[in-house]
């Protein structure tokens, strides 16, 4: 029950604190490494196709000049279709022949244009690798703008080469559209290009573009500043310099060819130590998160190892102190036991339940309304308990049980009920033995009492005789002579009260001995007039004192109110006069004084005799149980050490005054007020 | 002349009892509660009998019967 929640808990520990963070990097470590992947996976395509511009520049490299020959280039294209494989081997050579040369092959048929002849093949060529550098490469695939510098030289070289092919290929119709759709592809934007190339540009570009830019760009410009004179006709430029347009080229593109070459190779570099990095650092979160996880998973294979001998120890535990526990669940009724529970039950580990058990069928009748409003109280209400009942195990056995319930609650409702099971029986047994053995102890002290009140009356009873013989006599004898007095009615009355007052007398005593004599096993405590149960005591020890002679004084001023058992206090008292009479009566001197007074809210009572002090040796001993002075068969010696038994339960104190000249005992009585206001 | 008694306890009712039942014309008895004014009383008059209690405050009858003449 607790133990499964304890489980739970232990897990949200575990997976709340650090560890989630290692679940976390684990799991987000996998899509760094995806992302790793693929990244290196585009930058590989973006070196395959950086490396295709630097084969369609190369190409371009071989075209141009034949395109521009029949100007200014010193081998011209215009004749023999021998030459133009010549050109086709020169691109093979570069390594770039199946991107091009397919292509050749291919457009004519996708735009449905018959290719008549070799030049016409060769224009298809170039608009081709325009194709190549201008779209796929550089706009789709790649937003770095390297390679605008690239677009840079194709723009401001190819229309010269358009326009020189568009005169010499001028005789087929048909080829027109083709060209001309190819020559507004490549109309870029030339200040746009010569913004982006100036942000981005290495230090070399810079210098090739300055030095050669203003050249095409006023050629380029006024060849493609107004497209729609390409539109199906083709314009004679009047100011177009074909010589000094071939010879720029001629010696712009062997430079910018290095240069381009040279940021082209910097850039697959530079994407392959990135490609480098991005693999590594995927990697390392990889192999962090999986660290992680993998601690983490040990972590929790400890923690349950941790778990299951922390449960079989609680198991051993349970089982030394007979305490299982249980479970019911109000969903759907069924009960689960512990194995020490089941044990308690005495029911092996097959025994299901029944649903919806509230244990009615284990408890003895007598006892199971009690239990029954308790477990019901808590499914209704939700009020834990705690109880103790007699039980009747699956074996007839007759055990006592503790069983705890906690309400278990969900949305203010009560959906089960778990606790605990404890067989208490040993408990029981040594509290009922405990029980037997304080009910003996009372028994015993009472009886000590008792006899120690008939030790005490038997002290007093010749004295307590005499003392009731002498108002008998007085009855006897008054009654005896009361015919003499028939006639005279006033000395009748005066032996009547005479007579009255000897019964007095006698009942007084009687009464006293009545009371004294009363045996109870249980004290009796209220708040008391020490005064008058110094009185009482007094007309029981009278008649001893008198008959030794000995003189009986009492000091009190006020009532002196003792929270205290009459009787037992009166015995003290009894007990403490006749022992002071007893020290007394061999000497000249007799008398025994009793001093009551209120010091400070507490009564304190002093009682002196005309006896010695007490020497030290007899003083140890003084309050020890059958300690006596007095010779053999006078005296039980239990006297004061049943005074001084009493007193203690009264937390009263008794002890001899150390500086009297006489034998002075002082009795001191806590404070009553607070007693006083309970009673 | 009648029997002359005494008759000494520190009893008042004891003594008055006392008087009750044997005073007559031939037995004439005195009581005492008083020890001292008792001995006195005995040694001037010489009484036929003497009842002393034997205890008393202060003495015994015994005490009392030792200092009679």
């Amino acid at each position: 029950m607790s133990l499964k929640g304890s489980i739970t808990r232990k897990i949200n520990v575990l997976v709340g604190s650090k560890y989630l963070l290692a679940v976390l990097v684990f799991i987000l470590s996998v899509p760094a490494l995806l992302f790793g992947v693929l990244y290196v996976e585009s930058e590989n395509r973006i070196i395959e196709f950086a490396k295709r511009e630097r084969l369609g520049l190369r190409a371009l490299q071989i075209l141009v000049p034949h395109a521009l020959g029949a100007m200014s280039v010193k081998d011209s294209i215009d004749s023999s279709s021998a030459k133009i494989e010549d050109i086709v081997a020169q691109i093979r050579a570069l390594g770039g022949g199946e991107l091009f040369l397919d292509d050749t092959k291919r457009i004519p048929t996708q735009n449905g244009v018959p290719v008549e002849n070799d030049r016409q093949a060769f224009a298809l060529a170039i608009f081709s690798i325009i194709d190549n550098i201008g779209d796929n490469s550089n706009l789709v695939l790649d937003p770095d703008l390297d390679s605008y510098y690239l677009m840079d030289a194709a723009v401001v070289t190819i229309p010269g080469a358009l326009l020189s092919m568009s005169q010499s290929f001028a005789e087929s119709e048909e080829w027109m559209p083709v060209v001309t759709a190819a020559a507004k592809r490549i109309q870029f934007d030339l200040s746009k290009t010569q913004g982006t190339a100036n942000v981005f540009a290495a230090k070399d570009i810079d210098t090739l573009v300055s030095k050669y830019r203003p050249a095409f760009g006023e050629l380029a410009e006024r060849r493609l500043s107004k497209p729609t004179d390409l539109n199906g006709t083709v314009v004679e430029e009047s100011g177009f310099d074909r010589k000094a347009f071939g010879d720029l080229l001629e010696t712009f593109w062997p430079e910018a060819i290095n240069v381009l070459e040279k940021i082209l190779r910097l850039r697959i570099e530079k994407t392959q130590r990135r490609v480098a990095l991005a693999t590594l650092l995927a990697v390392l979160a990889w192999l962090v998160g999986a660290g992680m996880f993998i601690a983490l998973l040990r972590k929790m294979q400890s923690q349950s190892h941790d778990l299951k001998s922390s449960t079989k120890f609680l198991e051993q535990a349970g089982a030394l102190a007979k305490v299982g526990g249980w479970e019911l669940d109000l969903k759907n009724g069924q009960v689960h036991m512990t194995k020490q529970t089941q044990i308690l039950h005495e029911i092996d580990e097959n025994y299901v339940p029944p649903k919806y058990s509230n244990g009615g069928e284990w408890y003895p009748p007598e006892v199971w309304p009690t239990v029954q409003a308790a477990v019901q109280k808590a499914i209704e209400h939700g009020t834990p308990y705690d109880l103790e009942a007699p039980f009747i195990t699956a074996k007839n056995r007759r055990i006592w049980v503790r069983a705890q319930g906690f309400p278990v609650m969900e949305n203010g409702k009560v959906v089960k009920l778990q606790g605990t099971f404890q067989d208490i029986s040993d408990r029981k047994k040594s509290e009922e033995f405990l029980e037997r053995a304080k009910e003996d102890l009372e028994r015993e002290r009472a009886k000590a009492l008792s006899n120690a009140k008939l030790a005490s009356l038997g002290e007093m009873s010749a004295g307590i005789a005499h003392e009731i013989n002498n108002p008998l006599a007085i009855i006897y004898g008054t009654v005896r002579a009361l015919p003499k007095f028939v006639n005279n009615p006033e000395q009748l009355a005066a032996k009547l009260k005479n007579i009255q007052s000897a019964s007095e007398r006698i009942a007084k005593i009687v009464k006293s001995l009545q009371k004294f004599s009363r045996t109870s096993n249980k004290s009796d405590y209220k708040v008391h007039s020490l005064r008058e149960i110094v009185k009482e005591a007094l007309v029981l020890t009278d008649a001893k004192a008198r008959r030794h002679s000995a003189k009986v004084g009492v000091d009190c001023k006020s009532e002196c109110q003792v929270f205290c058992d009459e009787i037992e206090m009166e015995q003290v008292f009894v007990n403490l006069i006749n022992n002071a009479v007893d020290a007394v009566m061999v000497l000249s001197e007799k008398w025994v004084t009793l001093e009551l007074q209120e010091r400070d809210g507490r009564v304190v009572v002093r009682i002196r005799d005309s006896g010695p002090r007490i020497s030290h040796e007899i003083q140890q001993k003084l309050f020890q149980p059958f300690f006596t002075t007095k010779p053999v068969g006078q005296g039980t010696g239990l006297g004061l050490s049943i005074v001084k038994g009493i007193l203690d339960e009264h937390h009263a104190t008794i002890e001899l005054v150390a500086d009297d000249s006489h034998t002075c005992f002082e009795i001191s009585f806590p404070k009553t007020e607070v007693k006083k206001d309970a009673v | 002349m009648p029997f002359k008694v005494i008759y000494l306890d520190d009893e008042p009712h004891l003594c008055e009892m006392f008087v009750d039942n044997f005073a007559s014309g031939e037995v004439s008895v005195e009581t005492f509660t008083d020890s001292e004014k008792a001995i006195t009383a005995i040694n001037a008059s010489i009484p036929d009998l003497v009842f002393l209690d034997y205890r008393l405050p202060e003495t015994t009858g015994e005490a009392v019967a030792l200092r009679l003449n």
